[in-house]
């Protein structure tokens, strides 16, 4: 289903990436020594059953002494140099005109498995907004990121996540496409806790130019409303308009929280996009140093 | 009918729903088509643009319109509007419809009939008064001119009218009677029979006065005609005219007996430019006595029938000779001058008295010279008695005889007394000149006979006066002294000529009234009362306008006499056909001459004509149904155009929707092919062929090409497929026609081969197939169908095998041997001791079983007796031809042959010991 062979090609086009702040790779070393020491770091969050993916080391004997099973403590990551990769699964997502091969779905998924097999490569630490699973380096972590994004199951919705670390990296893909206020809302409050991000938005050639024509019914994704058109093709100057201004309203956002907006069609290779992402990444990290 | 303008509705009550369409145009309006839907993400976007628009869903005015005209058109076509056609009817002038009707018109009547109707039908449309005039006149003086008349009297009174037979009279147009009757101005149409003459144009010329003419004629429809037929030497000598020349004319002219069976048929083609033709009739004399009509086929006129009766038919006449009894000089042979004379009207036979009397003749003529012997004379006696006649000449011989012979004149083969010796007149010392033959006897055959004052007698036998003397004289001389005397003895007679069969006594012999006289006495023995001379004949069969023969209605149609009636013209008094007693009918034929069927080819100017398709109603409902069709079909197209974005449209939908036009475009052209009775199914032809030749057994005949010899030999095998059902356990199915050169054999048993179907030489691909059709057990029966039989014919029946051999020479079927009595053919159902069909020839060839791969069966059955004509029925299942003898049971034993043939065919000698057991226990018992 996702297309991890292809994700991995895309990624070996691309040297390994890896922040190369200070601050980062001690970050992402520190992580790494952390994880074996027990206790004092981070605060607890919960204690939970034994999961196959948990390490011995991870085993709370004490807990477990007092019960049948394993019990594990989580502990809350403080990961101030994670990098947080998410994509929408909103319906609309799922449109796809037929006027390119690659659908919006297929094009953010791609796109955001070779981000994160591009990052695994260069070391840094991965994880998929809203999972539950521990960020890690390396293959664990890719591993991790894989599971927990076809796991996932929001309906489009940022999933906001508290514990942001300020060096801390958000890149989420979607269509943007609903002009929901609760966007605004989610975005704002990851950006609240200091970190970074970037918004790219994929959208159907159909969607940007409207190439309809005659007498059509157009009806969501979801079915619940519809809308006739007599003559499809005189609106078409409106309906750009229209999507014009609700971009601009994202960039708007995006510059207000200090988060980068891309916006790419379909027709973008995947190729493309990483490019022009990772190089904003880059210069971004120059600019910050 | 219900009219608008040309067209008129046959269910104009339909129309009515017209008006339910305004409510349509309401529904249409308001309840739109039904669009495309498509799901989309950025709905909220389209909203948003579109909110500042506003608009009604309404179906296009265009399409609604299009959709009504579509929805008038079928309730119109539904109405079965139909249109009339036609040029020439102009303003609602009275229209005069003169409709020839005489004998000319018997062919093409219905195409004549069905243009008066459409005249009046047309003529009611215009509101015209209609006027309807016949040509030919009618037995009861009864007026020809009907009018005017209202439609529903007019299309009675057309349907009334039948073709006569007998020629058209147009000059009544011309009479003043006719004139009061008709108005001042009318248009005349003219249903002519395509003999355009004189008459006619003065007609015209005539009518013309009154307001346009118009000539209605279809020149391929003009009449053929037999116009005489007569003996030519052993012939009979047809004479066929036509009326036009302008195209190639092909005809049948078929000789058909009193059973409507054909007996001959032959082929007359006019050539380009060829009016008369003149075809000789070759038949064996048996069956030229059988013949009671010639025919023409196709054409349904009286002139195309030609009556026959006796004074067509030779009559065989025996003429008594002995070796060396006459005078080897030709001139005075008194057998040369009675068979000149005799040879126009009978068949001449030589031989002694007692060989002639027991061949059946009828008449003996007996010239002086032959001395009839003791013995001959009881005989000869016995023979007269039973219904012989017999005629004697005079001479020196009988003269000398006298004295023994009229000793016992009531015995005596001489009607009357003679006197001693004969009287000479004119000779030196004589002082009476040569005399006349004046006066025929009323109550003889030879009354009103014509005078010939240059035939002159000098000698005479005279008869001993006696009170019967007058009664028994024929013919006197103008001294009233007899020439000719008869006398009745049982149900013969004796006739004498007093004078001799040579020139020497008298002129009689070289004169016309010699072979006059004989052909009277020659026929008078047939019709024995002598009646048909002697009074009026009653009609017996009259023919009527389509040349069929028909009982007359009334028994007072007479004919005066056969004498006057030479005369005659038939017209509606004496109307063609037989007439006088069933057993010797007078013929009157309508004889035309070429006077009577002349037509003009270039038609005077200013006489308009047109042919009969010139009256034309074209029904339109198919048209306006294919209309509505297509106004539909675009229809669809426009809103598949409408509902769908154009990429899809002609990506996806386009290929779809033509999809289904070429379907709906191949059921109207298959609907069109069928119409025109082509449609082909999938099957290839081959397997089409195998399919119905192994689904049953069959019976299977080789196609020889000719339409004719292929429908008798289907008929043919139609009746032995039905007496195998009825007789034995073969239920077959229907025959079939095969191709030899083409269609596989290997499915058949038996394939039945007129020798008409082997083209001679069969080319070495059609005699494998043959040679591999017999190797696997095929069998071939070949029916030469020899037309001639008789004793004669014995060097035809062996002429089959080399005609065969050059037909076939690689053909496996050689050497060829007469089969025997032993043969399992004779044997396997009936026991057959002969195997006749037509004919009965007394050999049927079959394989030399030493040659045969399959022993005594044999892959070849050949014989000449017609057996495919003797089975073949015609489409009242009648057997079509005439056998050569004894009818019925030689019917039966063809096809007793016919069945076993095919068993044989179907069982090989599988039974040759078997069905008989019975038969075979019997004998061994004995």
């Amino acid at each position: 289903m996702m297309n991890i062979e292809k994700a991995e090609l895309l990624a070996k086009q691309f040297f390994a990436f890896q922040f190369k702040t200070k601050k980062v790779t001690f970050s992402a070393r520190h992580g790494y020594h952390e994880s074996k020491k027990t206790g004092n770091r981070g605060s607890f969050l919960q204690f939970r059953k034994f999961e196959p993916y948990d390490s011995l080391q991870a085993i709370d004997w004490r807990k477990s002494a007092k019960s049948d099973e394993f019990i594990v403590q989580d502990k809350e990551w403080e990961t101030e140099h994670t990098i947080w990769l998410w994509r929408s699964r909103s319906p609309t997502m799922s449109y796809h005109s037929g006027l390119v091969q690659v659908g919006k779905k297929e094009l953010a998924e791609l796109v955001i498995l070779s981000l994160a097999a591009i990052f695994r490569n260069g070391g840094e630490r991965i994880s998929y907004l809203g999972s539950k699973l521990p960020a890690k380096n390396g293959q664990l972590g890719f591993e991790n990121f894989i599971q927990a994004m076809s796991s996932n199951k929001d309906k489009g919705a940022i999933p906001v996540t508290k514990s942001l670390s300020k060096s801390s990296r958000v890149i989420l893909v979607s269509d943007f496409i609903n002009p929901s206020t609760s966007f605004e809302k989610q975005a704002r409050q990851l950006a609240q806790q200091g970190c970074k991000g970037s918004l790219i938005q994929i959208l159907d050639p159909a969607e940007e130019t409207f190439p309809f024509q005659g007498r059509i019914k157009f009806e969501s994704i979801e079915g619940r409303d519809s809308q006739l058109l007599q003559r499809a093709e005189e609106i078409r100057i409106d309906y750009m308009n229209g999507l014009a201004e609700h971009r601009n309203y994202l960039n708007k956002i995006a510059k207000d929280i200090g988060w980068e907006f891309f916006n790419f069609s379909t027709e973008t290779k995947a190729e493309v996009i990483l490019k022009l992402v990772l190089y904003r990444l880059i210069n971004q990290n120059r600019l910050a140093k | 009918m219900f009219n608008i303008g040309p067209v008129a509705f046959a269910e104009p009550w339909l129309l009515l729903s017209l008006m339910g369409v305004p409510l349509v145009w309401f529904m249409l309006r308001t309840m739109p088509p039904v669009p495309n839907t498509y799901k989309f993400s950025a709905l909220w976007l389209i909203t948003q643009s579109q909110s500042s628009r506003q608009f009604t869903d309404r179906a296009p005015l265009w399409i609604v319109i299009i959709r009504l005209t579509y929805i008038s058109l079928l309730i119109i076509a539904l109405a079965n509007p139909k249109m009339h056609s036609f040029q020439h009817l102009n303003g609602s002038h009275p229209l005069l419809i003169v409709i020839d009707n005489g004998w000319a018109s018997g062919s093409g009547w219905q195409q004549r009939s069905q243009t008066a109707n459409k005249l009046i039908s047309a003529a009611e449309l215009k509101k015209k008064d209609i006027f309807v005039a016949t040509t030919a006149r009618e037995p009861d003086r009864k007026s020809r001119l009907a009018g005017p008349l209202t439609v529903s009297e007019a299309l009675l009174l057309v349907d009334q009218i039948i073709p006569k037979p007998w020629s058209i009279d147009p000059l009544f147009l011309t009479q003043d009677k006719v004139k009061k009757q008709l108005p001042r101005y009318f248009e005349t149409h003219w249903i002519s029979d395509g003999i355009f003459n004189s008459k006619k144009f003065h007609v015209i010329e005539h009518l013309k006065k009154y307001g346009p003419v118009l000539l209605l004629q279809n020149k391929s429809l003009g009449p053929t005609i037999i116009s005489y037929i007569k003996h030519k030497g052993l012939t009979l000598q047809a004479t066929v005219m036509r009326s036009t020349a302008e195209l190639e004319g092909k005809t049948k002219l078929s000789a058909v007996n009193k059973d409507n069976r054909v007996i001959t048929t032959s082929n007359i083609t006019f050539k380009k430019g060829e009016l008369t033709k003149t075809v000789e009739v070759r038949l064996p004399e048996k069956k030229k006595n059988e013949i009671n009509r010639f025919v023409l086929q196709n054409e349904a006129n009286a002139a195309a029938v030609y009556l026959v009766d006796e004074s067509l038919k030779k009559v065989s006449v025996g003429i008594a000779t002995r070796i060396n009894s006459q005078s080897p000089h030709p001139l005075l042979n008194e057998v040369f001058y009675l068979k000149t004379a005799l040879s126009d009207s009978s068949y001449t036979k030589k031989g002694t008295l007692d060989k002639l009397s027991k061949k059946n003749i009828p008449i003996i003529l007996v010239p002086d010279a032959y001395q009839i012997s003791i013995e001959e004379k009881a005989n000869i006696r016995k023979w007269v008695e039973a219904g012989g006649t017999l005629i004697r000449f005079s001479g020196p011989n009988l003269a000398a005889n006298l004295e023994g012979e009229s000793e016992e004149a009531n015995d005596s083969l001489i009607p009357v007394k003679l006197r001693g010796r004969e009287r000479a007149f004119g000779g030196s010392l004589s002082w009476q000149q040569p005399l006349n033959i004046t006066t025929f006897n009323r109550n003889s055959p030879l009354s009103n006979l014509p005078r010939y004052k240059d035939v002159l007698v000098r000698r005479q036998l005279l008869a001993t006066p006696a009170p019967t003397l007058k009664q028994q004289t024929w013919a006197s001389l103008s001294d009233g002294t007899p020439i000719i005397t008869a006398k009745n003895k049982g149900d013969g007679r004796i006739i004498l000529f007093h004078t001799t069969a040579t020139p020497e006594w008298s002129d009689l012999v070289i004169s016309g009234q010699f072979v006059e006289m004989l052909q009277r006495l020659i026929k008078s023995k047939r019709t024995r009362a002598n009646s048909a001379y002697l009074s009026n004949l009653s009609a017996l069969k009259l023919l009527d306008g389509f040349g069929q023969l028909r009982v007359p209605p009334t028994s007072d149609i007479i004919i005066p006499n056969i004498g006057l009636a030479k005369k005659l013209k038939p017209g509606p008094i004496h109307p063609p056909g037989f007439y006088g007693s069933s057993s010797a009918p007078a013929a009157f034929n309508l004889s035309l001459t070429a006077k009577d069927i002349k037509s003009e080819t270039v038609i005077p100017r200013g006489i308009e004509t047109s042919n009969f398709d010139l009256v034309n109603v074209v029904n339109l409902s198919a048209h306006l149904f294919y209309l509505a069709l297509g106004l539909l079909l675009i229809d669809t197209l426009i809103i598949l155009f409408l509902n769908n974005d154009r990429i899809n449209f002609f990506t996806k939908t386009l290929p779809k929707v033509s999809l289904l036009f070429l379907i709906i475009l191949l059921g109207i052209f298959v609907d069109i092919i069928s119409n025109s009775a082509l449609a082909d199914s999938k099957l290839s032809s081959a397997d089409r062929f195998a399919l119905t030749a192994s689904s049953q057994t069959r019976l299977v005949f080789a196609k020889s090409g000719t339409h004719e010899t292929d429908v008798l030999s289907l008929s043919a095998l139609r009746t032995l497929t039905d007496a195998l059902r009825e007789r034995t356990a073969a239920s077959l199915g229907d025959p079939l026609g095969v191709n030899i050169e083409s269609d596989d054999l290997a499915f058949f048993n038996i394939l039945f081969c007129p020798l008409s179907a082997l083209k001679e030489p069969l080319s070495i691909n059609v005699q494998n197939r043959l040679n591999n059709f017999m190797d696997n057990g095929g069998i071939l029966f070949i029916d030469s169908q020899n037309a001639i039989e008789s004793r004669r014919s014995v060097r035809e029946i062996t002429s089959l095998v080399p005609k065969l051999r050059a037909i076939g020479p690689h053909l496996n079927i050689f050497p060829l041997v007469p089969i025997t009595r032993q043969h399992t053919l004779m044997r396997s159902f009936y026991i057959l001791k002969s195997f006749p069909g037509r004919f009965s020839n007394e050999i049927l060839w079959v394989r030399n079983r030493q040659f045969s791969k399959f022993g005594e069966l044999t892959p070849i059955i050949a014989g000449t007796n017609d057996w495919i004509r003797a089975w073949a029925k015609n489409k009242q299942g009648d057997f079509v031809f005439s056998m050569s003898q004894k009818a019925h049971s030689q019917r039966e034993l063809s096809i007793r042959f016919g069945i076993n043939l095919v068993i044989y065919a179907l069982t090989g000698n599988y039974k040759s010991d078997q069905l008989h057991t019975n038969n075979i226990l019997k004998r061994i018992a004995k």
